[in-house]
């Protein structure tokens, strides 16, 4: 049978009526064929192919056609506020942009979706045009920094009034970042990852000083994985002094030192290896030093001797310490072999082999 | 044939449609990124806890660390589908018995890690042990639930899923399942269920959607619900029968590790929607403490919900295995982000549909402390209600005039000893009264509330008697004369014993009684009323306490006020535990019960009470001290 596109179109729009009769209250939850009746609807594969396309001329004329209320009729319009909202993202930033986002940036939640988690099922957004909306228009902001930064940067002055996001950063270029530092007044703070990227720029003990600064303030939002990845990218440099500042960070401030280890077995080499096993007999954090040492070869071999080595001097709680790290990276053979050595009544050896399964 | 090629081939379409690998970014996604609007967690190698999540290596040598404490032991419960061990963690001392050796501990199980992609179940389960093993010897709240309690804890249940997910911690597998509502994020960072039938590679499509929801595999309503499914490709497939998992299979074997008849709650922790789930059995009086411990724990949290399933029905779920299996109260914990949504504002979050799944790193040390001390909150709890075990009457030498006391006798009992006295000495006294448990929080010497919590922060304390023309009489010591022990006069844990500063004068009722009881009407920190009648040990049978009586002997779940010394006369003051209605004892509550008694009192005394309180705000103006 043949079709026109006018005939799929109109058996479209009729099947969406009938699906969307039962979602048009706010908070209701869309079955999974509604949804995807939703998905496929032309309208929205329009604005998908429109913006895919660039055609941004399309797109706000799209944007135009939109009713202005204050909340979504449907899930349908919904669902397209949604992608238009995210489709305007890298769009050129015109005034009617810019209001209708500020509408829809104030919609309440529509249409949900029921995850089956929580036994009973948790309501989320389906379509969360609004929230699609704020972030669009953050992504704007940071446009409009990037653009300030520059400016900032041709006139020799520090700007006001910029927000320093991660979005903005992630639009910088290295040459604008870098001239900025340059700029930037002494007690102006920044966020941790602004100091990170300077830092990695070029590293020196002055800013990986401002990182170490700006990391360890109250109002940093913490984050163990960002201080991995930077201890990480710092060591990768090789430098000695900075090395020698990041272990005296370490040492002197107690919420760095577990990233610092975890940095250290991602950057192995003999400096990293001393340094880990200067950790080992800490009382809180030597295991987290044994676990990072166990990563490498170098350190697996280290730790093995001192089990067999240093057995008279090495305290119960540090020596179980090393036999938990080497059952985690199977090192069954030399742990059997170890527990053959002592006593059968022995606990630990009656552990370690519990640990092995035998 | 044809026809049946073609339907397989709908069938295998339908479970492996078209699917795309996506990047969860913080910002500025590009083609197949996911913006989150805040940092992406990725699992951090770090064995202490840290603002952020900590990879399934680093967790298992923290637990396996933490066992090296002589209260706590490793057991493993099972084998995972890859191989990997499931293990389970014990913490309590060695004994099994209450700590004045009168009866059985009860046991409590968390389970953690059985939705893969819920990295804050598995942190704050490792917290409750870190919790544990740091406080063990404590002198106070943690090391009374280490003596009194044997808190089983599976820090991670569903160990290939959990380890699938830190394999790929930004990346996840978008499928068009015909199931799923929309695009849905399935395998990699959004994989919930375990692995069976499915391979750790992100990108082959055929098996990223297989796997059993460990949530739906259990009885008694396995396969019974709609929020269940027999299609493997479901995120709610139930398996092919109940317990089929390994998983499963690990946490029931957890539940035996120590003795399940002991076994007095249970919680399954996951995320996300900030509330308690829990199955309601039909058994009133079980349905109503879960209620009543839920509302404690909610308490100590930022506003968790409840919401309990009606008896009868199910949906496979872990909390209705242990709550019909064991009648006990039995909770499906989600941690925060809230549902609706709301979770989208307040981490600055762009309301990515399944982002409530990744909590920001920035929040989970908050989250950690918070959980660990309502769950805390609820193992205390369910260690039974607060006893009296004694009272020690001294005068102002230091001499011991009265000294009373419940010890351990049989299997599951106490009995009185006392040295009873014909008279109270006059002069000034110290009066301690000690309980089997911390009852408050001290900082210093000033009481402070358990978090969430709002008790009294003294108990009703008052001596009931019989003056020397035989009118009935009750003294009431004021607050500035009681006071909770601190870390340098507590007996066994910090704040388990009040002491009172008495000042009897020649001629006062206190110095002529007859009879003289002391009734103590205290709440421990939790809220819990004392059990009324320390003879019998409160123990929890058939998804009720049993022995724990009410002022006049009954078994209500909800205690009252003990008459649990004589000081002066004969008898014992307790009441005889009576099985329902009102009354009913022995001695001189034996009669009337403790409500009649002071019933009584009002009747026949009312007169003489009136005149005996005017004395005895004399008495706390002029000559009782704190």
């Amino acid at each position: 049978m043949t079709q026109t596109v006018g005939q799929r179109l109109g058996r479209s729009a009729v099947a969406l009526v009938l699906c969307l009769a039962p979602v048009l209250a706010a908070g209701a939850s869309l079955t999974a064929q509604q949804s995807r009746a939703l998905h496929a609807a032309p309208e929205i594969e329009l604005i998908d192919r429109l913006v895919q396309a660039r055609s941004w001329d399309a797109v706000y004329e799209q944007v135009a056609r939109f009713p202005t209320a204050s909340a979504p009729a449907d899930a349908a319009q919904e669902l397209a506020a949604y992608r238009l909202a995210r489709g305007l993202v890298e769009a050129p930033m015109r005034e009617s942009g810019r209001r209708w986002l500020n509408s829809v940036a104030q919609w309440s939640v529509l249409a949900t979706e029921t995850l089956p988690d929580a036994g009973r099922g948790v309501q989320v957004p389906a379509f969360p045009a609004a929230h699609a909306a704020r972030a669009t228009l953050r992504t704007w902001a940071a446009r409009e920094s990037v653009r300030k930064l520059g400016d900032a940067v041709r006139a020799g002055v520090w700007p006001d009034n910029v927000m320093l996001t991660a979005e903005t950063l992630a639009r910088l270029d290295d040459a604008t970042l870098d001239a900025l530092l340059v700029l930037r007044p002494g007690d102006v703070p920044v966020p941790a990852a602004w100091a990170l990227r300077w830092a990695a720029l070029a590293p020196s003990v002055e800013r990986v000083g401002l990182w170490l600064e700006m990391e360890s303030r109250s109002d940093a939002m913490p984050s163990a994985h960002r201080r991995v990845r930077a201890f990480t990218k710092l060591l990768a440099t090789g430098d000695g002094a900075v090395f020698a500042q990041l272990a005296a960070a370490a040492d002197a401030r107690a919420e760095l030192a577990p990233a610092w280890l975890a940095a250290l077995a991602d950057v192995p080499g003999h400096a990293s290896l001393r340094e880990l096993q200067r950790w080992v007999a800490h009382p809180h954090l030597g295991l987290g030093a044994l676990h990072a040492l166990s990563r490498s070869v170098a350190g697996r071999t280290w730790i093995r001797r001192q089990v067999t080595a240093d057995a008279q001097t090495t305290s119960d709680r540090l020596l179980r310490r090393m036999l938990i790290v080497l059952a985690q990276r199977d090192e069954q053979a030399f742990l059997r072999a170890w527990a053959r050595e002592r006593p059968s009544s022995d606990p630990l050896s009656m552990e370690v082999l519990a640990w092995l399964g035998d | 044939m044809a026809w049946r090629l073609v339907a397989l081939l709908a069938a295998v379409v339908a479970g492996s449609a078209a699917a795309t690998v996506q990047t969860y970014v913080e910002s500025n996604a590009g083609s197949n990124e996911i913006a989150l609007g805040y940092p992406v967690p990725e699992p951090v190698g770090s064995v202490v806890p840290v603002d952020g999540f900590r990879d399934y290596s680093s967790l298992q040598a923290r637990h396996r660390d933490l066992a090296g404490s002589p209260v706590i032991r490793e057991e493993r419960v099972g084998t995972t589908l890859e191989g990997r061990p499931i293990w389970a963690y014990v913490v309590g001392d060695a004994d099994a018995r209450l700590a004045d050796g009168s009866g059985s501990e009860g046991v409590v199980l968390f389970n953690g890690g059985i939705h893969a992609r819920e990295w804050a179940s598995p942190e704050v389960s490792t917290a409750v042990l870190e919790a544990l093993a740091a406080g063990a010897e404590d002198g106070g709240f943690i090391e009374f639930l280490v003596d009194q309690v044997e808190i089983t804890i599976v820090p991670v249940l569903n160990v290939d899923g959990f380890v699938q997910t830190q394999r790929t911690p930004t990346q996840v597998l978008r499928t068009t399942f015909s199931g799923d509502p929309s695009n849905w994020p399935r395998d990699g960072r959004m994989r919930r269920k375990n692995m069976r039938g499915v391979d750790t590679d992100l990108t082959t499509e055929s098996d990223g959607m297989r796997g059993v929801d460990v949530n739906r595999n259990s009885n008694p309503f396995w396969a019974t619900s709609s929020r269940s499914s027999g299609n493997s490709a479901s995120l709610v497939y139930h398996g092919a029968g109940p317990a089929s998992e390994p998983e499963t299979q690990a946490i029931q074997a957890a539940a035996e590790l120590v003795d399940a008849d002991r076994l007095r709650f249970f919680v399954d922790i996951h995320s996300f929607s900030r509330v308690f789930f829990a199955a309601d059995t039909g058994n009133t009086r079980r349905d109503a403490i879960a209620r009543e411990l839920a509302n404690t724990i909610r308490a100590a949290t930022s506003g968790y919900d409840y919401d309990p399933t009606p008896a009868g029905v199910g949906i496979g779920a872990l909390d209705e295995y242990f709550a019909y299996t064991y009648q006990v109260p039995s909770y499906t914990l989600e941690i925060e982000p809230g549902p609706n949504g709301s979770h989208a504002d307040y981490y600055g979050s762009i309301g990515v549909t399944h982002d409530g799944f990744i909590l920001p790193e920035a929040e989970i040390a908050r989250v950690r402390e918070e959980l660990t001390d309502a769950l805390l909150l609820g193992a205390y709890r369910q260690s039974g209600p607060p006893v009296a075990l004694a009272a020690t009457l001294r005068s102002g030498a230091g001499a011991i005039v009265y000294d009373g006391a419940w010890q351990p006798e049989g299997a599951e009992g106490r009995a009185e000893t006392s040295t009873r006295l014909s008279g109270l000495p006059t002069g000034e006294l110290e009066l301690r009264i000690r309980f089997d448990r911390p009852m408050r929080l001290l900082s210093g010497s000033t009481v402070v509330q358990y978090r969430g919590q709002s008790v009294p922060p003294l108990p009703d304390v008052r001596f009931v008697g019989l003056d020397a023309d035989g009118q009935a009489f009750e003294f009431v010591p004021p607050a500035s004369a009681m006071q909770w022990s601190d870390s340098t006069d507590s007996t066994r844990y910090t704040g388990d014993t009040l002491n009172i500063a008495l000042s009897v004068t020649s001629g006062s009722e206190l110095a002529t009684a007859s009879r003289l009881d002391l009734v103590i009407d205290a709440q421990d920190l939790s809220g819990q009323r004392l059990d009324a009648n320390p003879s019998t040990v409160a123990t929890w049978t058939n998804g009720a306490w049993s022995a724990y009586e009410d002022e006049d002997g009954r078994d209500t779940d909800q205690g009252g006020a003990s008459p649990a010394f004589r000081l002066i006369g004969d008898g014992l003051a307790v009441p005889t535990p009576v099985t329902g209605g009102g009354g009913g004892g022995s001695g001189g509550f034996g009669v009337v019960g403790l409500a009649g008694w002071l019933g009584l009192l009002l009747l026949t005394g009312l007169q003489r009470r009136r005149k005996f309180l005017s004395a005895s705000r004399s008495l706390s103006s002029s000559a009782l001290s704190a």
